[in-house]
């Protein structure tokens, strides 16, 4: 009973009910968040962003911007992933990609554990795509069908490319350690 | 795809979880986030509710509540609007001018558009550049999309030159999807001069990659809606607490004039931390509809609206209003960039929860002095700072360099008028360490008005602003839902019996509706008590052609006031102008049909209970139930709610349905009313008072 209803109940509730949306940000707050914090490596920007993507979501639900049926995590990433674009358009000097490289990681401010550590050197290898697979499915912690919402894709290809993905990262883990 | 093995080594799998999942947002920032988006979602609703017959003409309301004309997509229709100019003269020197769903381009004589449309189709996805412009600032390329499996909202873009440079694109707007398609926007930098040939390719619409080549030209006189001379020195506000109101340009034609305002601020970093809008009103106080047109990819800053043509001899007064005061805005400075804008905070060696450091630091930032006055710590890994008041200061972010933190957030208000902010470590930092602020928020004061003669129309159209009624137009069929449910059909006959005689014009129409609910945890608005009246005026056939909706609280204080004339709406307390694009209605006081309709269409329940009414008539009661997939438990309540559901009360000598309310089942079987609406009063006269009149009189539409 004390599970929360799926997100087309809330999101239909959400339209007028502000303790509906206040669940559906509950909810979606700390994946929306990491997924940024990653990305940016700052808090203060996930957290600006964080904050415009809520603000967009609410207001695109209230003005029916959201399709009904439609796929509510993986519309609120896409916002999410528009306004690190658009963070990224004041920034001229730096691309997309390279914002991505160049950001520090959070990461780098904590005192690594080995394997943590091994995992970011692993990680660092992968391309942008299979970095920004894993951080959907880990941080934004997205099903494969809401990657597969979000990147036009099917979800028997995200999956497969998680799959591709985390096998390669056990491959050469030990590698790694050696 | 089952015999996949996800398995780990244990540590990889700690590993990946710790990386990926060991930050979490700061409660001080989660927890004012939520607030902020409750007090928007209060606001938001707060518009959204204006002409609020809850379930009453549920497709109008869409069309009535949208105070944004939508954007113009088509070559086609700027060559339409541009036909009614005559007389157009190039001045000489460089020009802006408006183009619509661009905007304005800073010289018309460097602009470039599309050609010819082109299409290009893959995998039973149609995708259709229908106009690009390219002046100096920007490339700007439209789309519709057919033929999506489902509705997307995000693809790549790119456009390639002859050189083979590729260029990405810098923004898109949402997928606006309607019966044609769905709209989209690009927009990239600015194409190297004279650039007529090049090629979009757009990544991932619908699985399909499209690779289109389009052919640019120089706009031709009469494409574009020039803008008068540059006058935007005399044409703005005065400057208050660092805000300026500035007209920056004015495309006048001969059935519209479009303008562009804008806010400019005296910082770097500032910014208005609401919607806002213009009103514009004469000499004799009526009020022009400025309707809003701004295109989705401009900077928040600057809109751009139309409003009617102008014969010249108006005195026009351009008003920044901001629900719900004009008069104080909400503005925010961020000084991120700025190194000198904090002080050192020790929170020795073994810092204990509870624990409150006496603090005297004085901080100098964007033209305020901040004292922080003390800090606490309110838990093992938060660390609150309160700040003494300053003046039209509301609130502050802190950060702070120190590796340990972990979120830091804007604060709250305290009793005495001072500030407070909360930062989140890992754990309490055991060395001194650095409290930045990046960004205040405060309160603007003041009224920003500008002063505006405005030029005669050019020649061509009348000029001569008239108060109107709404043209005819063909009448609005309501969409009907064939069914044999006895209930439905009853609910069906019933209204019409009462609707048949205030569809029957000319009249007024006069409605009193009495709301009450129970506010929820944060909610502003509605009220809990509200008092609506409406006066409708319908013509012969009984269409509608003006209204006036006024909410008022119990002491009878005006909260909201709209007037709708033909297309258009003012509201007169948010500023909001809408063009409702014409589609003729008559009244009804029929809530209830179209959720029946609905309920019968996807099974949804309902019930009929015969009744006595509090007068003692004989009533049916309708009770329609919305199951949830699963049940809710939201913060603070006691059960779940497993459900939602509308009970409507229906006079049966009358038909009319005279009381609603909405409310939530709950697991126990019961039912919470969330809100009961009645209706006081419904009449048929002739005139309405001369106050009503007033109001729509002031409204000057095209």
């Amino acid at each position: 009973m004390q599970t929360l209803p799926d997100d087309d109940a809330l999101v239909e509730n959400a339209r007028h009910d502000p303790d509906a949306f206040a669940a559906l940000y509950r909810r979606y707050l700390t994946p929306v968040y990491r997924y940024l914090l990653i990305r940016l490596g700052n808090s203060q920007d996930a957290e600006d962003i964080t904050s415009r993507v809520f603000t967009e979501a609410l207001e695109g639900l209230i003005h029916q911007r959201y399709r009904e049926g439609g796929n509510f995590a993986a519309w609120l990433f896409t916002i999410a992933r528009r306004r690190l674009i658009d963070l990224y358009r004041q920034r001229p000097a730096v691309s997309l990609e390279e914002a991505a490289l160049l950001d520090p990681d959070p990461f780098d401010q904590i005192q690594f554990s080995d394997n943590k550590t091994r995992l970011k050197e692993l990680l660092s290898e992968l391309d942008e795509d299979k970095q920004e697979l894993m951080r959907l499915r880990f941080a934004g912690g997205l099903s494969f069908a809401e990657i597969a919402a979000l990147d036009g894709k099917s979800e028997a290809a995200v999956k497969m490319m998680v799959h591709r993905t985390i096998h390669w990262l056990r491959e050469n883990w030990e590698a790694k350690n050696v | 795809m089952s015999d996949l093995d996800w398995a780990l080594p244990p540590e990889l799998d700690a590993a990946i979880t710790e990386y990926y999942a060991t930050l979490e947002p700061s409660s001080s920032f989660a927890a004012r986030l939520e607030q902020e988006l409750r007090q928007r979602q209060g606001e938001l609703l707060q518009h959204k509710t204006k002409p609020r017959f809850h379930f009453l003409w549920s497709d109008r309301r869409e069309i009535m509540q949208t105070l944004r004309a939508r954007p113009i997509f088509a070559l086609i229709v700027v060559l339409i609007a541009l036909s009614l100019l005559t007389g157009v003269v190039y001045a000489l020197g460089r020009l802006t001018g408006f183009i619509p769903g661009f905007g304005f381009t800073s010289d018309i004589r460097s602009v470039y558009l599309l050609s010819e449309p082109v299409d290009a189709i893959s995998g039973g996805v149609t995708l259709s550049v229908d106009q690009a412009v390219s002046d100096e600032s920007k490339l700007w390329v439209n789309l519709t999309v057919t033929g999506l499996p489902e509705e997307q909202d995000f693809s790549q873009a790119f456009v390639f030159l002859p050189n083979g440079e590729k260029i990405s694109f810098q923004m898109s707007s949402g997928m606006a999807v309607d019966s044609n398609g769905a709209h989209l926007t690009y927009v990239f930098p600015p194409l190297p001069t004279a650039t007529s040939d090049l090629v979009l390719f757009v990544e991932n619409l619908g699985g399909q990659n499209f690779s289109v080549p389009m052919q640019l030209r120089l706009a031709k006189p009469g494409e574009i809606l020039p803008s008068e001379p540059e006058q935007s020195e005399q044409l703005r506000s005065e400057t208050h607490d660092g805000v300026t109101l500035v007209l920056d340009h004015i495309a006048p034609a001969s059935n519209k004039t479009v303008f562009q305002v804008s806010l400019h601020f005296d910082q770097p970093g500032m910014s208005l931390n609401n919607d806002w809008n213009v009103v514009l009103t004469d000499q004799n106080g009526a009020i022009y509809p400025a309707i809003d047109i701004t295109p989705d990819t401009m900077d928040g800053n600057a809109k751009i609206f139309q409003t009617s043509p102008f014969s010249g001899n108006e005195q026009l007064t351009v008003s920044l209003n901001v629900f719900p005061t004009a008069k104080e805005l909400p503005v925010s400075i961020d000084f991120s960039m700025d190194d000198a804008n904090g002080f050192l905070f020790d929170p020795g060696p073994d810092p204990a929860v509870g624990q409150i450091w006496t603090l005297d630091d004085v901080i100098q930032i964007g033209g305020f002095t901040l004292r922080a006055a003390r800090a606490s710590l309110v838990s093992t890994t938060e660390l609150l700072f309160e700040f003494e008041p300053a003046e039209n200061l509301t609130g502050v972010m802190l950060y702070t360099p120190d590796p340990l933190v972990r979120g830091a957030g804007g604060g709250i208000p305290l009793a005495n008028g001072g500030i407070s902010a909360g930062m989140r470590f890992e754990k309490i930092p055991s060395q001194p360490f650095e409290v930045q602020v990046t960004r205040a928020y405060y309160t603007a004061h003041g009224s920003w008005e500008i002063q505006w003669q405005p030029s005669p129309a050019p020649q061509g159209a009348a000029v001569q602003p008239t108060v109107t009624s709404a043209p005819t137009q063909p009448p609005y069929a309501t969409p009907t839902f064939a069914s044999t449910n006895p209930v439905l059909l009853e609910v069906q006959m019933l209204a019409q019996q009462f609707d048949a005689p205030f569809q029957e014009g000319p009249a007024w129409i006069h409605v009193v509706t009495e709301r009450t609910s129970i506010p929820r945890s944060g909610q502003t608005y509605p009220l809990p008590y509200l008092i609506s009246e409406q006066w409708i005026e319908t013509d012969a056939n009984g269409y509608v052609i003006r209204s006036v909706w006024m909410d008022k609280d119990a002491n009878g204080n005006t909260i909201q006031l709209t007037a709708t004339i033909g297309d258009y709406s003012v509201n007169f307390t948010t500023g909001d102008a809408g063009f409702n694009n014409g589609q003729p209605y008559r009244f009804s006081a029929d809530i209830l049909t179209r959720d029946l309709e609905r309920a019968v269409q996807y099974g949804g329940s309902f019930t009929r209970e015969e009744i006595a009414c509090d007068d003692g008539q004989a009533c049916i009661v309708i009770t329609s139930v919305e199951s949830f997939s699963q049940p809710t438990l939201l913060a603070g309540e006691a059960q779940a709610f497993v459900g939602s559901g509308n009970k409507v009360w229906i006079d049966l000598a009358t038909g009319q349905q005279i009381q609603f309310q909405a409310f939530w089942r709950l697991e126990d079987g019961t039912n919470r009313v969330e809100s009961t609406e009645r209706y006081l009063l419904i009449e048929k006269v002739s005139f309405p008072p001369q106050e009503i009149l007033d109001v729509v009189a002031k409204v000057i539409v095209p």
